[in-house]
């Protein structure tokens, strides 16, 4: 039995594939990243704030999103839990893993483009 | 919550270790003086902070909504300086009766500054302030990674 090819169906299959599964799963965590930035920032800005308790995000993987947890670091007299090599060595992990998603964001594109143009050949 | 949400933060993490440090400066300036517009000798002024919520947009809010952690607290928050204060501590007395505030048994009220004490704070604020700098560079780069997409 042929198997009947749907015009309409293959051109959503293909927008789905191509166009907006990676770049909503990249997008999502890119929107993490910035938002663990926002995180760490606060943490170092109120590293002498007293009873400041510093959270981290982090991703819940069963629950497919990022949740508030507090960094399991000891309490300082003043009630303030900021252990500032811990955050700046979060800070480095952040940018890097933010620059390697935006990085593999501008390659989908840059594959995309190279479908679109190699195609017409 | 963007990448701008964070350097506003750092931003004020700068301007409250400044301040600190202001008042740092203006401590050792004075560690010897003995007269003031209030009278008596300089006394220690040191600032105190607390953390000030950063403002959710509605649809962060709705996105979050069970996310936040269970006991109320807003995660991300700026910092604030509240005030100075000054230190209870008495002043230490010196004798020196050739000084012109000397009391009548040759006792001076000299402020209650210990210059170590100060040198100590001075560095921790400092390195607060480059760790807020480090931040805002590192913001910045990422920002500009995302000019590149």
């Amino acid at each position: 039995m042929p198997i009947k090819i749907d015009a309409e169906n293959t051109t959503q299959i293909i927008q789905r594939r191509l166009f907006d599964q990676p770049f909503l799963t990249l997008e999502d965590r890119i929107d993490y990243r910035a938002r663990r930035q926002s995180l760490i920032s606060s943490n170092i800005a109120n590293i002498n704030t007293p009873n400041y308790r510093a959270f981290d995000l982090i991703m819940n993987e069963k629950l497919q999103r990022p949740e508030f947890v507090p960094t399991p670091t000891s309490v300082k007299n003043d009630g303030n839990s900021v252990d500032l090599d811990l955050e700046m060595s979060k800070l480095t992990e952040n940018q890097l893993m933010f620059t390697t998603l935006t990085m593999s964001l501008s390659k989908r594109f840059e594959q995309l483009r190279s479908v679109i143009a190699e195609g017409r050949k | 919550m963007n990448l701008f949400t964070s350097l506003d933060i750092s931003s004020s993490g700068l301007t409250a270790q400044r301040y600190k440090m202001n008042l740092i400066s203006s401590n050792i300036a004075n560690a010897t003086t003995t007269r003031t517009p209030a009278g008596g000798p300089y006394r220690r002024q040191d600032a105190t902070f607390a953390a000030r919520p950063v403002q959710l947009s509605f649809d962060e809010m709705l996105k979050s909504y069970g996310a936040q952690p269970m006991f109320g607290a807003q995660p991300v928050n700026k910092v604030e300086v509240i005030g100075t204060f000054t230190d209870p501590r008495q002043p230490n007395l010196v004798y020196d009766p050739s000084h012109p505030d000397a009391d009548a048994n040759g006792v001076v009220a000299m402020p209650n500054i210990s210059p170590i004490e100060e040198m100590g704070n001075l560095l921790s604020t400092l390195r607060a302030y480059e760790a807020n700098l480090t931040v805002v560079s590192t913001t910045k780069d990422m920002i500009r990674n995302t000019l590149k997409i």
